[in-house]
């Protein structure tokens, strides 16, 4: 007698990965012995990640939970979610595993990774090498798709995605895309953050993001995948902080002055909070020389998408403090008149739109989709992108980031 | 962890943020009226009374206003022409950063500004790496044949610079196999040479750089380098997986006593089981 | 570079000059080899400039008005719309192109100036691109009546991104256009570029290019023979390292999409790009610059580059192509229509191609194939 634990969104190897929102799962008996049915515990067995369980989509899930399974094998439903605090370290070390209550007997287990966004600085050795290496085989040279996230952030396509309300969603989207195709190469993947109102030592590194030389050039460890690191048919990557690296860029807004724009708690508006797009977003790319420093170049440094993981990061945590998740909420969002800002529309490229006033092409094709949830669509809209942990119902984004709770 | 204490913390830290004397009473950039801020910061970067690190900031300050795209566009062209006109300015590090930011835009100016530097030393505005560093943002720009001829001469980051410069032309083939096969050579530049030539002929460098992984006699960075181009180059190609690579590369990774070797190993290895 | 200025200068101050200006425009001029993108860009800029005293021929039209489509260099663009004020009379498709010109430039204008050549800050009473673009459109008065619902358009919705400067111009601008007194509408975008009535036959060096060595993007070789002879082919140029995006990408993004509506219509016919950049475009940037934009390759739908030199590509079908020490300085759109003969039956040039027009030629070519 054994007992069937199933996840859904597991990909083609049979992996499940989890974030900090509740999923359904279900639980059912299999070759039953006896006719009564049979109470189990479900627990975290895993020495890694840890997850916990629910009769009821909450954010108040217990590390273990009792059900009676019919003889007859029907599944009996029940939630999961990552506990917040405790992702994983590596693909699979969360171990749900189903004990026959009041005994010792396994009856079932299944593997799951808690897989969310961490803090660059204190990403673990393993974490880092497997997020470079991923990284530098999307890139490939430059022969690789990463091709089409430069394309997809260079000046004749500005007005898409900066200068309106739709900075962040269009962010939220272009990192979550770049981050699907990571995992397609690498599932234990997530993109790190790089917390730039905090000294990051760790990611100036030779092993992580490098070390400039005097001429401003980034050099790596030998063997590290970005030696090969090409955009725009050029070798290596152009950067140096303007700051000392064992410190925080000077002179930009903290996290806590961030989240303070746009309001205070129940007046909170995001109209406010947008103006992060200056000053700390802007000032975060100033703080170095190279590619970063303008907004044409940006995208060929892969530090952009961890400086930009800490921008969503903010407005993730803006939107969880401040209880902002819900596109309907006037407040969680501000009006537009520009195409591709509001709510209803849908974003370039992946709308594939190329009639004025978009760019004349589109690079990329669809968004990518997931195992792990439906969402956003192949042509996500800005609204979807609002509620990227669905505290409002209906399927998430499938990312989170370490510090930002799933709470309803 | 309980998300309701998690809160409660997390907010007791706005809040003792929102009193502290730390928090900025100004208002965040761009969130004032640019068609004010604007102005005022371009007199301030092109006010040569004014002291440098007012001008630094004020360039600052306008760099990052620039990622407000459409919102900067109406005061581009006055920028860059404010750029234009400190591009040769005394203070060192104000000049060196519009012209990094005007040789970004591949401004015309700038490039001659920076090519004159490299022609006539005493003319320099920035030092010679970083000239050439600012002129590879053009691989439209015509300045190849002199960037070989600084290669030829220079020595140090300004040698690698060069190199970087050359690899964006196709000519340059030769030199680079020349020199990632130069045992005697300075290892950053093998090294970069690697990434030059797999760029420039990816089927000439897999030739090359199969000898280099299998010889024992050869530096182990230079080893872990070809190795880790090699596993990125063909994954990013769709390359067929080579039995005799892969063989190679098991008797290297279990043989070597290198960590660099070994990791650069087990990664080519695993991207031939995917 | 300077010689070619001080050219251009000696000729402004001569009478009939025009023509001369013209011929500085070839991209495949010998004055452009071994010149940088900016270089030639730069004279370009300031020879177009010229035609407002010189006077724009008809023969110089084109260039202008490729410059109003597709241009991306502020200082070419508004050379162009300065050549605008010397035409006689006002080609159909320049007023919209100016209106595009500046919703393309919105967002990167910039200080232009023509009275000198050699780049640096402005004296003074600096003057932008997009300005030049607004004062050429005021200026055309009745004749740019048509594009006066589009520049509204793009007025409202993108007023923001425009300097006082320029929302006064254009301004200015519409106000003219709403005085002007209407005019019958004229097409947006009229036929252009399409090769003469009389089809161009590959003469005794159709053998030569016949036997010219070619590799696709997944490194197979062949000849252009091999690749395109028994069947209509619509052939068309590019490089991956193009800075336009309103050339090279946008043209092998619309070569997908031909080679998309060549299957949907049941014509077998060839859908191929060639690349200028032989050395540079190895098979795997080729296919990878191809997939990105969504071509299908096949047997029939190929990226291709060349095994040996490009010119006789260029000179057979006079390409209008200049090279720098390194890669393309400067080049046009160039499409060329084979029959299955390799025969050319239609040439576009300069211009965006329209679609429905290739096809046709396509259907036309593959006729001549069936008589």
């Amino acid at each position: 007698m054994n007992v069937e634990i199933r996840i859904p969104g597991a990909d083609a190897l049979g992996r499940v990965f989890l974030t900090w929102t509740p999923i359904r799962a279900t639980a059912r008996l299999l070759n039953p012995v006896g006719t009564a049915p049979i109470r189990i515990t479900l627990r975290n067995a895993g020495s890694g990640g840890r997850v916990r369980f629910a009769t009821t989509r909450t954010d108040l899930g217990t590390p273990t939970l009792a059900l009676t399974l019919p003889i007859d094998g029907t599944p009996v439903r029940f939630f999961v979610a990552g506990e917040f605090g405790r992702p994983s370290v590596s693909l699979g070390d969360a171990i749900i595993q189903a004990r026959r209550t009041g005994t010792t007997t396994v009856l079932g287990r299944k593997r799951v990774t808690v897989r969310v966004r961490k803090n660059a600085q204190t990403l673990s050795p393993a974490e880092r090498d497997r997020f470079v290496a991923a990284f530098g085989t999307l890139n490939g040279g430059g022969a690789g798709r990463f091709r089409d996230f430069r394309d997809m952030h260079v000046l004749p396509a500005v007005a898409e995605a900066h200068g309106d309300v739709g900075f962040l969603p269009w962010h939220r989207a272009y990192l979550l895309d770049l981050e699907r195709e990571l995992q397609a190469i690498d599932p234990a993947v997530a993109l790190p953050y790089w917390r730039f109102d905090q000294a990051a030592p760790n990611v100036f590194t030779r092993e992580f993001m490098g070390v400039s030389n005097s001429a401003g050039t980034v050099e790596f460890a030998a063997g590290h995948p970005f030696n090969t690191w090409r955009t725009d048919g050029a070798l290596g990557i152009s950067r140096s902080p303007r700051f000392a690296t064992g410190s925080a860029p000077g002179g930009l807004r903290t996290e806590a002055q961030t989240l303070a724009l746009g309001g205070a708690a129940t007046n909170a508006t995001y109209g406010g909070f947008a103006n992060m797009e200056g000053d700390p977003h802007g000032l975060a790319h100033t703080s170095f020389t190279g590619f970063l420093r303008a907004l044409g170049t940006a995208a060929r440094d892969p530090l952009f998408f961890m400086l930009h993981a800490n921008v969503d990061r903010l407005w993730a945590k803006w939107q969880w403090v401040h209880k902002r998740t819900s596109p309907a909420e006037a407040r969680a969002f501000a009006p537009s008149s520009r195409v591709g800002h509001r709510i209803p529309d849908t974003m370039w490229p992946w709308n594939g739109v190329t009639s004025a006033p978009r760019p004349s092409t589109a690079p990329g094709g669809t968004f990518p989709a997931s195992r792990s949830t439906s969402q956003p669509g192949l042509k996500p809209q800005v609204g979807e992108m609002i509620d990227h942990q669905a505290v409002g119902g209906g399927p998430p984004l499938a990312f989170a980031y370490d510090d930002v709770p799933f709470e309803l | 962890m309980d998300v309701a204490k998690y809160r409660e913390r997390y907010e007791a830290q706005l809040a003792k943020a929102a009193t502290s004397a730390e928090e900025s009473a100004a208002a965040p950039l761009g969130e004032q009226n640019l068609e004010e801020q604007v102005p005022d910061l371009l007199a301030t970067l092109q006010n040569r009374e004014e002291p440098v690190a007012s001008r630094t900031a004020a360039l600052e300050a306008l760099a990052a206003l620039d990622f407000l795209g459409p919102r900067f566009a109406p005061f581009r062209a006055r920028y860059k022409e404010a750029l234009r006109d400190v591009a040769t300015d005394q203070p060192q590090e104000l000049r060196a950063q519009a012209l990094e930011l005007l040789a970004i835009d591949k401004d015309p100016y700038a490039q001659e500004l920076l090519v004159q530097g490299l022609q006539e030393p005493t003319d320099a505005l920035v030092p010679e790496a970083q000239a050439i560093q600012l002129l590879g943002y053009d691989d439209h720009a015509e300045v190849v044949p002199l960037v070989r001829e600084v290669y030829e001469r220079a020595t140090g980051v300004a040698r690698e610079e060069a190199l970087r410069v050359l690899a964006t032309d196709p000519e340059s083939e030769q030199l680079f196999t020349r020199l990632l096969k130069d045992k005697s050579e300075k290892r950053s530049i093998r090294q970069l040479s690697a990434s030059g030539l797999q760029s420039l002929n990816p089927e000439a460098f897999d030739e090359t750089a199969r000898k280099i992984v299998a010889d024992d006699d050869d530096y182990n960075d230079i080893r872990a380098t070809a190795l880790a181009a090699l596993a990125h180059g063909r994954e990013a190609r769709e390359t067929p997986v080579d039995p005799k690579l892969v063989e190679t590369v098991q008797k290297v990774g279990e043989s070597t006593r290198s960590r660099s070797i070994r990791s650069a190993a087990r990664r080519f290895l695993q991207s031939t089981e995917q | 570079m300077h010689d070619l200025a001080a050219r251009v200068d000696e000729l402004r101050r001569q009478p009939d000059s025009a023509r001369e200006l013209v011929g500085m425009l070839f991209e495949q001029s010998p004055s452009y080899a071994g010149r940088g993108t900016n270089e030639a860009e730069r004279v370009r800029g300031y020879v177009l400039a010229s035609f407002e005293t010189a006077g724009l021929p008809p023969e110089g039209v084109p260039f202008v008005l490729e410059e109003l489509e597709l241009g991306n260099n502020p200082y070419t663009v508004a050379g162009a719309a300065r050549a605008l004020r010397g035409a006689p009379d006002v080609p159909a498709d320049a007023p919209a192109l100016l209106v595009r010109a500046i919703e393309r430039l919105r967002g990167a204008d910039d200080v232009v100036s023509f009275d000198r050549f050699t780049p640096g800050p402005a004296r003074a009473n600096p003057v932008t691109a997009l300005t030049e673009l607004a004062r050429t459109l005021a200026g055309l008065g009745p004749d740019a009546r048509p594009a006066l619902d589009e520049l509204r358009r793009l007025v409202e919705s993108e007023g923001g991104t425009f300097s006082p400067v320029v929302t006064a111009e254009l301004a200015t601008a519409m106000n003219a256009l709403e005085g002007a007194r209407a005019t019958p509408a004229a097409g947006c975008c009229s036929e252009h570029g399409i090769g003469g009535a009389t089809p161009v036959s590959l003469p005794g060096a159709a053998s030569e290019i016949a036997a010219l060595a070619l590799e696709d993007q997944d490194g197979s070789r062949l000849s252009f023979f091999e690749a395109f002879a028994g069947r209509p082919t619509a052939l068309t140029f590019f490089y991956t390292r193009c800075q336009n995006p309103e050339k090279c990408s946008l043209t092998v993004t619309r070569l997908a999409r031909l080679a998309r509506s060549c299957e949907a219509q049941g014509l077998d016919a060839n859908v191929a790009g060639i690349t200028y950049d032989a050395a540079f475009d190895r098979p795997a940037r080729l296919r990878g610059y191809g997939a990105d934009r969504a071509m299908a390759f096949s047997d029939r739908c190929r990226l291709l580059r060349t095994l040996g030199p490009f010119d006789p590509i260029q000179a057979t079908f006079d390409l209008g192509v200049g090279f720098g020490p390194v890669t393309v300085n400067r080049h046009r759109l160039d499409l060329v229509v084979l029959d299955p003969a390799l025969t050319v039956t239609a040439q576009f040039e300069r211009r965006l191609w329209r679609e429905t027009a290739v096809l046709d030629a396509l259907l036309a070519a593959a006729d001549v194939q069936a008589r």
